[in-house]
């Protein structure tokens, strides 16, 4: 019974040996598919591996593509005929024919090539970048990859998109830059081969006014205003003016509720802030503290107090007391000096419950310039002379 | 263009509007000129000064500029108070061949000066490595020309002029020509980089980036200006074109202007020279 088992054994693996594994004298033929790109989109990898193997090897291409209407050959050397055969396009879509047989069918076809080809157009006619562009037969149920990939639709400018598709009704989606959307379905492309994308169909925001007042001692040179969904800060609302000190002044402008501000000062610096719910007033006052504090209720009692060097000489020493108090307390500028010019915040929460405090700042000649029992919490800047 | 260079050339009477403070009596003329740290053929960093400014070009470090509002004695030092938000100070001692500078803490009060600051040693050279002077040279020579330029600007608008020529009149022919023009730009932009503390290799940029929207702006300027057909522009016809001149007369003499201004001025004329390559 043993010596059976293991003849049959022997049998069984020794068949398929067999027929595997040529006489080293027998060269392995010379095989070739041609890869035939009827698709709309170039194609970027071919795969040719057999039928179950999770490798599938690497990609007949090399270095080269197959356009849209082109087509390539591959060779191999094998005894083989069936292959799984699995295409990757452009947009990252993959297909995959199963047991193709190279040696019956020399030629494999990725698309359809009865199909017509179009050329579509998209115009992208509103201000704002079309970030994102989505072409479906099958409609809004697949809306498959961007037909941009990385690349955006400016303002103004065309994307060109060729088609192939025996069907002409599509569904389109654009996505613009500040992740709105606009979609359009039962368009039909063969008719319609240049589409405008100009956010025509999106709600229009809300026609605002805002009186901005500059409670800084600086003027503010730029102010920018731009709806929190958006990453760009669009255009200087004061245009060509500026807002000087205690000076007010109302802009106009179109936005939803939340925006982001930012208030550029002539040296430079800015402040920013987001997110500021600007339907609950119409009044903004750019004061010290402003950018953590509620603007419209914020203007009795901000949280931020800033003193300002107004003097010639930089202050090197700054001291924020009790009224009355014996003591001057540690210096508030620590190892910084305090420069013409320049702005330093007292420390959140000094004086929150008493808004008096006597200030002393020392400049760097020995010169004194004392504010007694000074109000710290009016909301300007306090100016140190 | 010519609104570019006008302005430019007219900063001096821009920004001598600014609170006048003491005249400076200047550096002690023997600290003047050019001193190295370390070797002479490869030093760490040097240090120039005229009447009224210094500047460290340190290779390794960004670059300091002091454009001194006061310069007054202090003890065995002289102590220089700079322009800018800081106010920065400068100690300086030595002989005409030995130099020391030393540089108060920000926070240290006058009256307590000197302190006991960090001293930092500096030597003559006869001579310094090629590629710095050729990098620097042109810049560091527009401390002087920008003192005198701020020291004829005490008064009328025609002496001014006449200052801003002499300033750049390398020819000693009592006219700017395009090339003269050209270098005074150069000249600002490299000042303008040392303020705004760049390392040296960006100096060196600052004036070869400028080398060809200098020109430009000469050979422009002199279009603009030149109503006698010469080629060059004298201190009449620069009066004549600069309106400014006259509605800014100017104060105390020789005070130190604003550099930003002259950052402006350098970054109108790169902004108009990209402006006409890109037509």
């Amino acid at each position: 019974m043993s010596r059976l088992m293991v003849i049959l054994i022997a049998l069984g693996l020794a068949a398929p040996l067999a027929a595997q594994t040529p006489p080293p004298s027998q060269p392995l033929p010379v095989r070739g598919v041609t890869v035939v790109n009827e698709t709309e989109q170039t194609l970027f990898a071919i795969y040719i591996f057999p039928p179950g193997t999770a490798d599938r090897g690497a990609d007949r291409l090399g270095s080269d593509v197959i356009e849209a209407g082109n087509s390539f050959r591959v060779t191999l050397r094998t005894r083989n005929c069936a292959f799984d055969i699995q295409a990757t396009f452009a947009d990252g879509t993959e297909e995959t024919r199963r047991n193709h047989d190279i040696c019956r069918n020399t030629r494999i076809v990725f698309g359809d090539p009865d199909a017509p080809r179009r050329e579509v157009t998209f115009r992208n006619g509103a201000d704002m970048v079309l970030r994102e562009l989505y072409v479906s037969e099958a409609g809004p149920s697949a809306w498959g990859n961007d037909r941009l990939g990385s690349a955006v639709i400016e303002p103004g400018a065309v994307f060109n998109l060729r088609l192939r598709s025996r069907g002409c009704s599509f569904a389109l989606r654009g996505v613009w830059a500040d992740n709105r959307e606009e979609v359009r379905e039962g368009v039909d492309l063969c008719a319609q081969p240049a589409q405008l994308f100009d956010r025509a169909s999106l709600p229009r925001p809300q026609r605002r006014t805002l009186e901005l007042v500059n409670r800084h001692l600086a003027t503010v040179e730029q102010f920018y205003l731009s709806p929190s969904s958006d990453g760009d800060w669009g255009p200087d609302r004061l245009g060509s003016d500026t807002l000087g000190v205690g000076a007010s002044l109302e802009i106009g402008f179109e936005a939803e509720c939340l925006v982001d501000l930012r208030a550029v000062f002539p040296n430079g610096g800015a402040e920013e802030r987001r997110e500021v719910d600007i339907c609950a007033t119409n009044r903004l006052v750019l004061a010290p503290g402003w950018v953590v504090a509620d603007p419209p209720a914020a203007e009795a009692r901000p949280a931020g107090r800033a003193v300002r060097n107004l003097g010639s000489l930089p202050i090197v020493e700054l001291y924020v007391s009790a009224p009355g108090s014996a003591t001057r307390g540690p210096d508030r500028l620590v190892g910084q000096i305090l420069a013409i010019g320049g702005t330093f915040d007292l420390p959140a929460g000094e004086g929150e419950a008493a808004c008096r405090a006597d200030l002393a700042a020392i400049f760097r000649d020995g010169r004194e310039a004392l504010l007694p029992a000074h109000d710290i919490c009016t909301g300007e800047e306090i100016p140190i002379r | 263009m010519n609104t570019a260079l006008l302005r430019l050339l007219a900063l001096p009477l821009l920004f001598a509007a600014l609170p006048a403070a003491a005249q400076p009596a200047g550096l002690p003329e023997a600290l003047r000129g050019a001193w190295a740290a370390g070797d002479c053929a490869a030093p760490k960093a040097v240090l120039a000064l005229s009447a009224r400014s210094a500047v460290r070009i340190d290779p390794e470090g960004p670059t300091r500029l002091w454009r001194f509002a006061a310069i007054a004695p202090l003890a065995d030092w002289t102590l220089g108070t700079a322009t800018g938000p800081e106010a920065p100070r400068l100690l300086l001692r030595g002989t005409a061949d030995a130099l020391e500078t030393a540089e108060p803490d920000p926070k240290l009060r006058d009256a307590a000066l000197p302190g006991t600051p960090a001293i930092q040693a500096w030597r003559r050279c006869a001579t310094l490595p090629l590629p710095f002077v050729m990098n620097h040279a042109e810049g560091v020579a527009m401390l002087p020309a920008l003192e005198v330029i701020e020291a004829g600007c005490t008064g009328a608008p025609r002496a001014c002029a006449e200052a801003i020529v002499a300033a750049g009149d390398v020819s000693r022919d009592g006219k700017l020509a395009a090339a003269e023009i050209g270098r005074l730009t150069r000249g600002f932009a490299w000042m303008a980089a040392a303020f705004d503390g760049g390392p040296a290799e960006a100096l060196g940029a600052a004036t070869g980036a400028g080398t060809v929207a200098g020109l430009l702006a000469g050979r422009l300027a002199v279009e603009a200006m030149d109503y006698d057909g010469d080629g060059r522009i004298s201190a009449e016809e620069m009066v004549v074109d600069t309106a400014s001149f006259g509605s800014h007369p100017g104060s105390a003499a020789g005070q130190p202007f604003r550099l930003e201004g002259v950052m402006e001025g350098a970054g109108m004329l790169r902004g108009l020279l990209e402006g006409l390559l890109n037509r």
